[in-house]
């Protein structure tokens, strides 16, 4: 490709884009005001008083909620300069009157412009504050949003709704198998018990997999684990996450069962790819290499299974035996 | 008579790896037998047709072209050449790109030099061999959360947020970051580059259960394939990726309650009319904070993004859109406040926070820790390259401007991408 070719080829979408540019395009040259790109009239009292009637604008209850919405986004990369922007996301999200779909936008809005910035670190407090009063809010999506960034930041409010709700059903929040992804933010030993029983008596299979993920780090649930991965008559998801489980918890002993697994023709051929995909990235070579049937019946396996899964996951043991 | 050819000033095979940039190799007669004055010989990109593709250059500055004749002395002494990768034929497996030396008085050949054109790709585009390494070397770096990967893990967390973030040298510290990391999978397989995700195209193939994997509908947990390693994959003692989009992975450019992520094209407008660093800086917040929202789960935190494979995918991008930027305006000048911000150091007057000022050093590969840096320095300084020695154990923030060694060779970071020249 000549280059100088390409530079001037791209030179021309530059241009042309440039040219093109839309209102909310528009919103890239900071020489045009935001209510000029808006379509507003422009106010007479300068920066100040055009971002005073934004604001004003987004909080009027009777505007459109659409362009609520839009004037929100659209301003966003004033952000910076005008940190009260933030404190109106805020009041909009908790505010249980305002549409949900306004109320999402906002906290997208919060959750995007603090990203990584510490411009808004004295404003944090506020923030979580403002999310704890959302866990209770009857708008299903707003209230897991909340419940995840909160159990992100390992808030203690949250873990404590979360075992609440796992300890007693009708003070859940949110599904169990939600809520004990989220309690895996920050999962402490006091939590294990209650994973173990939720394993043993599941509300559903989804709580099941997603406790058995946990556990993976539990030692003391090591023989619970190696029981389902053993069990043929266990669905084979679930099966395959103890597998997971299992390596990360007792990679001698997961090795073992792995090879018998990938013996055994009458096991299920996603468990097999799976223990050959495992075995073939992190198992012990000088290991392998003392199993010469491993390797033909891999090599066989390869040969003939009509699974794509499995001959995916035999060639690629395969060429990592041969490296 | 056989000649001997140095790239990356080294014998040892594992530097022939090479990208646009053109780099300093060797050529010199090994075997003198039969030798009775200087030889001419032809230096030919082989393979023409297929894998990746050589330009030769007879001074960094003149392009030469697809052969180029040399004349060797008769006592075994180098000659100095460049080559470069040919811009849009980069290699698609190790070593698939050749240089033969043919003598020119018979045609014989004298020696031929295996390399590969390593460049980083287009997530979406690649074959299933490149995208089946580069899931096993990243795996493999995890090891199921007990590998090296855990360091970079620990290093992109909230209390070293301002090492990283909100301020001017958010992009070249992630790319110091990103070229960690590549380099750590490099020393698992060295025909790995580090693969972008356009999140302003829709990417199906990424977003595939063989690849980065699919998100359930009701739980946002990431499913993979049982063939791919990545299944494996365990953070903070928990196996597995939470990432539910916010948008179609099939069919989408990514997008949220906002709206999508702006283009490639308006990225770059952001420079504004003069191009300058300062005003185009603001991608961290669009497109690169709207792209990390356009998800929940991992992703969408500062303090857990770095748990989700796809933050490196993610970064990957933003630092091509950065480095097309630099590309189209030439912005590669460390002395020019164009190319960036802060050109002295912290302490300076009208300086800016410690880490983001040309000349400061940068966490954690300087090792600092403690005052304005974070308590702890986790992964050690940064790793060495088998390609160029750039940019040394303690990078500074200017070390990451000039990446392809286009003004100071000796800057060269080695990585290049499919679309930037």
């Amino acid at each position: 490709m000549d280059v100088e070719q390409y530079r001037k080829q791209y030179e021309e979408q530059l241009r042309r884009a440039a040219e093109q540019q839309t209102s909310y395009r528009d919103l890239l040259d900071k020489s045009k005001s935001t209510p000029m790109v808006l379509g507003l009239e422009e106010s007479e009292g300068g920066e100040q008083d055009e971002m005073a009637e934004l604001i004003k604008l987004i909080r009027n209850k009777d505007e459109d909620v659409e362009l609520r919405i839009r004037t929100l986004d659209a301003i966003s990369r004033e952000a910076g300069e005008h940190g009260e922007l933030f404190d109106v996301a805020l009041e909009l999200l908790q505010d249980t009157n305002e549409p949900a779909a306004l109320r999402r936008s906002a906290l997208s809005f919060v959750q995007q412009i603090s990203f990584g910035s510490t411009r808004f670190a004295a404003k944090r407090p506020n923030y979580l504050a403002v999310l704890r009063s959302v866990v209770d809010d009857k708008d299903t999506t707003l209230r897991r949003r909340a419940m995840g960034i909160l159990a992100r930041e390992k808030d203690e409010y949250v873990q404590r709704r979360l075992i609440e709700g796992l300890e007693h059903r009708s003070k859940a929040l949110i599904p169990p198998a939600k809520a004990i992804q989220l309690l895996g933010y920050d999962i402490h030993a006091e939590h294990y018990p209650i994973l173990r029983q939720i394993v043993e008596r599941p509300p559903s299979r989804a709580a099941k997999k997603e406790a058995i993920r946990l556990l993976a780090a539990d030692a003391s649930s090591k023989d619970l684990l190696l029981e389902i991965l053993r069990d043929k008559g266990e669905s084979s998801d679930v099966r395959n996450i103890s597998a997971i489980a299992v390596q990360s918890l007792a990679p001698t002993e997961f090795e073992e069962i792995a090879k018998q697994i990938v013996m055994d023709d009458s096991e299920d051929n996603a468990m097999r790819a799976t223990c050959i995909n495992a075995l073939a990235h992190f198992a012990n070579p000088a290991v392998l290499s003392e199993d010469s049937k491993l390797d033909e019946h891999i090599e066989q396996l390869s040969a003939t299974s009509s699974s794509r899964q499995l001959k995916q996951a035999t060639r690629s043991y395969i060429a990592k035996r041969k490296e | 008579m056989r000649t001997e050819i140095t790239i990356n000033a080294s014998n040892n095979p594992a530097a022939n790896y090479i990208g646009w940039a053109p780099v300093r190799s060797q050529i010199r007669l090994a075997d003198l037998s039969g030798v009775t004055g200087p030889v001419t010989v032809r230096l030919r990109n082989q393979n023409s047709g297929t894998g990746g593709q050589i330009t030769f250059f007879s001074t960094i500055l003149r392009t030469w072209g697809d052969e180029l004749p040399l004349t060797l002395p008769a006592n075994g002494s180098p000659v100095d050449f460049f080559i470069a990768g040919r811009f849009g034929r980069p290699s698609m497996a190790d070593r698939d790109a050749a240089i033969q030396v043919i003598n020119a008085s018979d045609a014989r050949e004298l020696s031929i030099t295996r390399l590969m054109v390593r460049i980083r790709k287009n997530a979406n585009n690649l074959t299933i061999a490149e995208r089946d390494r580069f899931l096993s070397a990243l795996a493999r770096l995890n090891d199921r959360g007990m590998g090296r990967f855990s360091d970079f893990r620990n290093i992109h967390r909230s209390a070293a947020n301002d090492e990283a973030h909100g301020f001017a040298g958010f992009l070249p510290w992630h790319r110091a970051f990103l070229l960690d990391l590549e380099r750590e999978l490099q020393q698992i397989d060295p025909s790995v580059a580090l693969p972008y995700w356009r999140f302003d195209q829709p990417a199906p193939r990424l977003f595939s259960r063989d690849f980065i994997g699919v998100a359930d509908f009701n739980l946002g947990r990431v499913q993979f394939s049982p063939s791919n390693p990545l299944q494996f994959w365990t953070t903070d003692l928990a196996p597995g990726v939470v990432r539910p989009p916010r948008f179609n992975t099939s069919t989408s450019r990514a997008s949220n309650e906002r709206g999508a992520v702006i283009s490639e094209i308006d990225t770059l407008l952001q420079g504004g009319p003069n191009n300058q660093y300062r005003a185009f800086a603001i991608l961290e917040d669009k497109p690169h904070n709207h792209a990390h929202t356009c998800f929940g789960g991992f992703i969408s935190d500062l303090d857990t993004a770095a748990k989700d494979p796809l933050f490196f995918l993610l970064h990957a991008n933003v630092d091509r859109l950065w480095a097309k930027w630099q590309w189209f305006n030439r912005r590669f000048d460390i002395t020019s406040t164009n190319s960036y911000s802060f050109l002295g150091r912290a302490g300076d007057p009208r300086a800016t926070r410690i880490g983001h000022n040309l000349n400061d050093t940068m966490w954690p590969w300087n090792q600092m820790t403690g005052g304005f840096r974070p308590n702890t320095a986790p992964g050690g300084n940064f790793p060495n390259s088998s390609t160029t020695r750039a940019p040394g154990p303690t990078p500074a923030v200017r070390d990451m401007i000039d990446y392809q060694g286009l003004i100071d060779p000796a800057r060269r970071l080695g990585f290049d991408y499919d679309d930037v020249p």
